[in-house]
């Protein structure tokens, strides 16, 4: 496959700029936009933590509106839809440090800006430089997944999770600066942030000129019309999708309209070598891991793990976060590094082994995402009709508002569901081998010999596909 | 601007503080007039009936919310005003309106073999004709 | 001023999430467990006697020797239709004499009713042995997946087979008979008896609801009497077996049996009825008196 052509097909360079009909510009430098979002989705998320705070520690999962909307069907919008298409377009309308934000600006709509700079309240102090990284959001979301079987069948964890982070991300946005615990923190911030790279969409520069030359910087520094970025990018000069909320202050406060919504051809930002690293490396892993684990786990043939999972006997909940961790942070981390060994062996080059690993994790980027979406399918096609229940019953109080309260369940497509996991892990694997050959040109010095160096990585890749392939269909 | 912002807080309010009044308010405003009980359906070996013996006054119009917090399938039969539920399925809430027209003790049992301790599943509604109530879950 | 303010913030929604998370995960406690229920007994002593299907053999002193039990009875409302009213004990006494055995149920009712017809319908009561000697325990209706031996008396039979025996009432006019149930509801599941006036006692074979079948050899007798309010049924059977569609009665073991009844009064028919849980039924084993036993 040719450099800079995504897959031989689409030049990377490729952009469809959005922003270039006026309405959507318009609609983007709104303030409205997106506190409208936001707004709605506050009160989507209280009847959500209303049904869970109510749902109690017992009822099962299937007739509360919390687990249904927040596993089901958020979760399986965000892994399809929002992040493969829309980057961290959850990021933009996310409810949960929508107090937190208000505290900090004690503005909702308006911008408080004097004597050149935003106003904030709180503390507004720096993030410690050694955990700007994505080391704490892969804890805690691995810790996170440890309680993956209680939050799918009991309301009262999913309310907790959610109360939890809604409460430090107030406390943490009254310490330190702008987003930070959406930044360093938020356990679905990383994955968002990494798989981003993959996504079709992006918030850019337009001309760098302009900015060159441009010397005040409000999308930096904030101004009367918006805040600095909230995100503590340069959004004048970032060139991945990784911390980029998609919060579009920086085309409210941008001058000369410089800043853009772009379409893009997918996963070129898994080829810009800038801020790599092992905190991303393992991130990327980790994704993999956790959706093999909880592939094997909730859909797999192995009752015994699920009632592990789901903490039947303490013994076996514990075994089942030994093993669950114990897999994602070390076994597969050093499958991985096995074959980046062997790749490094094989280009007989003087680069350092932790590049070869950093640079080749992001080739496991696609095939990761559509591991995430196969296993979505497995959730929403069986469970999906639950939705039309909670619709009318949000909190198992006997309501029935739309007459769908005893809907009976069907499943959908659940007959093709196999073939359709397979048909996205197939184009997973796509995306990863022509991402894996490009980083062995990045990587290696011998840019010709790249398919030869490439070819344990697409070994990894490969076997990683047939063994999930193996899980779906066995 | 200064209106826009108030405009934000009000939808802010209404999109938290209001949502929850009126979800309250409307599931009140459905119960007017009735004695509210909520019946949680329990597997004997997990504590069965929550209450297990239900009080309830003579002519005074009643409505049961039967909600099974279990992950098997329950019933509800109380054979003695004729009221039955054939499966109340996990997670699910029924909800029976009935007044007692009668005064005594009424057994009232689960339907679906939710468990081995199945037949054990069984609670009491005592009719009185004036309130001596002792418990009514809500 | 500005730090106070936001320690308290802070101080504020640690508590707030502190209490949302006690609440939402403690109001539905886990509720502690109700105690076992026991599993009640009935003792089957050898006894060196016969009672005759008669007045005098249900009031036989032999049933004031035999340690009986009243048994708990609620309406079965597990399969459709449920039963409505609810007779609310039995009290059953048995014993064998090495070559038979003998039940009595003895339970309040204070209508007699022997005759079936539109609307009216019999009291009844039955005796149920699974075909296993341990069936899971409690399981009423779900033990007819492994089969079970059903000796079902009705009073409606009874008069048909002692009616002209009986000396207090005359035989019941003769007429079609109908042993069917009716109205037949929807959703009910009956046989239609097969007619056998050979006993007051059908000799049944069931696995599952809904498949109450008539055994081609009908081995158990049976006779009631109703007096002052109470039935007294005295039921009876060879121990031995000879298919396999007859319940084993091992002497010197212990096995499962269950009780049902029905007040035909109250439109008890069919699945309409009350039932107990199950029973251990304990056969003693058959004494060989002292003087035998050394020779």
């Amino acid at each position: 496959m040719r450099d800079g052509l995504v897959l031989g097909l689409i030049p990377e360079t490729w952009r469809f700029e959005l922003t270039q009909f006026p309405w959507v510009r318009r609609l983007l430098k709104s303030r409205w936009m997106p506190l409208g979002l936001i707004l709605f989705n506050v009160f989507l998320f209280t009847v959500i933590l209303m049904a869970g705070f109510f749902g109690g520690l017992t009822s099962p999962g299937n007739y509360n509106f919390g687990i249904m909307i927040v596993w089901i069907l958020w979760w399986v919008l965000l892994m399809t839809v929002l992040v493969p298409v829309l980057s961290r377009f959850w990021c933009t309308m996310c409810p949960l440090p929508f107090l937190g934000e208000w505290l900090q600006r004690l503005r909702l709509f308006g911008v408080r800006y004097e004597r050149g700079r935003n106003l904030y309240f709180g503390l507004n102090k720096r993030w410690p430089k050694s955990l700007s990284n994505m080391w704490l959001m892969n804890i805690l979301f691995l810790a996170t997944t440890f309680a993956s079987g209680f939050f799918t069948v009991r309301p009262a964890a999913t309310f907790v999770l959610l109360a939890a982070i809604i409460a430090l991300s107030v406390v943490l946005s009254l310490i330190y600066r702008a987003r930070t615990f959406c930044l360093y923190v938020c356990p679905v911030s990383g994955f968002q942030g990494l798989y981003s790279n993959f996504a079709l969409t992006e918030v850019r520069v337009k001309d760098p000129e302009i900015c060159a030359r441009h010397k005040t910087k409000g999308c930096v520094v904030g101004n009367e019309r918006g805040y600095g970025c909230p995100w503590l990018l340069l959004p004048y000069a970032f060139r991945r999708n990784t911390y980029c909320g998609m919060c579009f202050e920086c085309l409210k406060t941008c001058e000369y309209d410089n800043m853009a919504v772009n379409l893009r051809p997918p996963g070129v930002d898994l080829l810009v070598d800038e801020k790599r690293g092992l905190d991303e490396a393992y991130k990327a892993l980790i994704m993999l891991g956790i959706a093999v684990v909880f592939f094997v786990t909730f859909q797999g043939p192995w009752g015994t793990l699920k009632d592990w999972a789901n903490a039947a006997t303490l013994s076996g909940y514990l075994a089942f976060i030994g093993l669950h961790a114990s897999w994602n942070l070390i076994v597969l981390p050093a499958i991985f590094l096995l074959f980046t060994w062997v790749a490094r062996r094989a280009a007989r080059q003087a680069v350092p082994l932790k590049k070869v690993y950093v640079n080749f994790s992001y080739a496991t980027v696609p095939l990761g995402l559509a591991a995430w979406i196969a296993f979505s399918l497995g959730i929403i096609l069986p469970n999906g009709s639950y939705l039309l229940h909670v619709l009318s019953d949000p909190f198992a109080w006997g309501w029935d508002l739309f007459g769908t309260a005893h809907f009976p369940w069907t499943p959908v497509l659940t007959g093709i569901m196999p073939y359709l996991m397979i048909l996205t892990l197939l184009v997973g694997l796509l995306f990863s081998i022509d991402i894996a050959l490009k980083i062995a040109r990045q990587t290696f010095v011998e840019p010709e010999a790249a398919v030869r160096d490439a070819f344990p990585i697409l070994g990894f890749l490969g076997a990683t596909t047939f063994g999930l392939m193996w899980l779906f269909v066995g | 601007m200064r209106g826009q912002e108030l405009l934000a807080v009000l939808l802010a309010l209404l999109a938290t503080v209001g949502t929850i009044t009126v979800a309250l308010w409307y599931d009140r405003s459905r119960d007017a007039g009735r004695e509210v009980i909520e019946l949680l359906a329990i597997q004997p070996k997990n504590g069965n009936w929550q209450p297990s013996e239900i009080r309830l006054e003579r002519g005074r119009p009643v409505r049961l919310k039967i909600r099974n917090v279990e992950t098997v399938s329950h019933g509800f039969a109380l054979p003695d005003f004729g009221i039955g539920i054939a499966e109340i399925k996990p997670g699910e809430v029924h909800v029976v309106d009935f007044t007692p027209d009668r005064t005594g003790i009424f057994p009232f049992y689960c339907t679906v073999w939710c468990s081995n301790e199945h037949m054990a599943m069984a609670g009491r509604v005592i009719v009185t004709e004036s309130v001596a109530r002792a418990s009514s879950n809500r | 001023m500005r730090t106070i303010v936001i320690i308290g913030l802070i101080g504020l929604v640690v508590s707030l999430f502190t209490v949302g998370s006690y609440y939402a995960l403690f109001r539905y406690r886990t509720f502690p467990p109700a105690a076992d229920q026991p599993v009640e007994t009935l003792d089957v002593p050898y006894m060196e006697r016969n009672v005759e299907l008669n007045e005098r053999g249900a009031e036989d002193p032999v049933w004031q020797q035999v340690p009986g039990k009243t048994l708990v009875l609620t309406p079965q409302v597990t399969a459709i239709p449920w039963g409505k009213a609810s007779v609310p004990e039995v009290t059953v006494a048995a014993f064998h004499n090495g070559e038979r055995i003998f039940f009595r149920l003895h339970w309040r009712d204070a209508t007699e009713n022997r005759e079936v017809g539109p609307d009216t319908f019999t009291d009844a009561c039955a005796v149920m042995l699974p075909l296993v000697e341990e069936p899971q325990p409690n399981t009423i209706m779900m033990g007819f997946l492994e089969g079970a031996n059903i000796w079902a008396w009705k009073a409606a039979r009874d008069a048909q087979v002692w009616g002209r025996e009986r000396a207090t009432a005359p035989a019941p006019p003769e007429r079609p008979y109908t042993d069917y149930y009716y109205p037949l509801e929807e959703r009910e599941v009956f046989p239609i008896a097969r007619e056998s006036v050979a006993s007051a006692v059908e000799d049944l074979i069931a696995r599952g609801v809904g498949t109450l079948t008539p055994r081609a050899h009908q081995r158990v007798q049976g006779r009631g009497f109703w007096k002052e309010g109470t039935w007294t049924v005295v039921l009876t059977r060879a121990l031995a077996t000879h298919e396999v569609g007859e319940a084993t009665l091992p002497v010197g073991k212990t096995r499962a049996v269950a009780f049902a009844v029905w007040d035909g009064a109250k439109g008890d028919r069919g699945a309409r009825k009350s039932i107990t849980e199950w029973v251990r039924l304990r056969l003693w084993p058959i004494e060989i008196p002292a003087g035998a036993a050394g020779k």
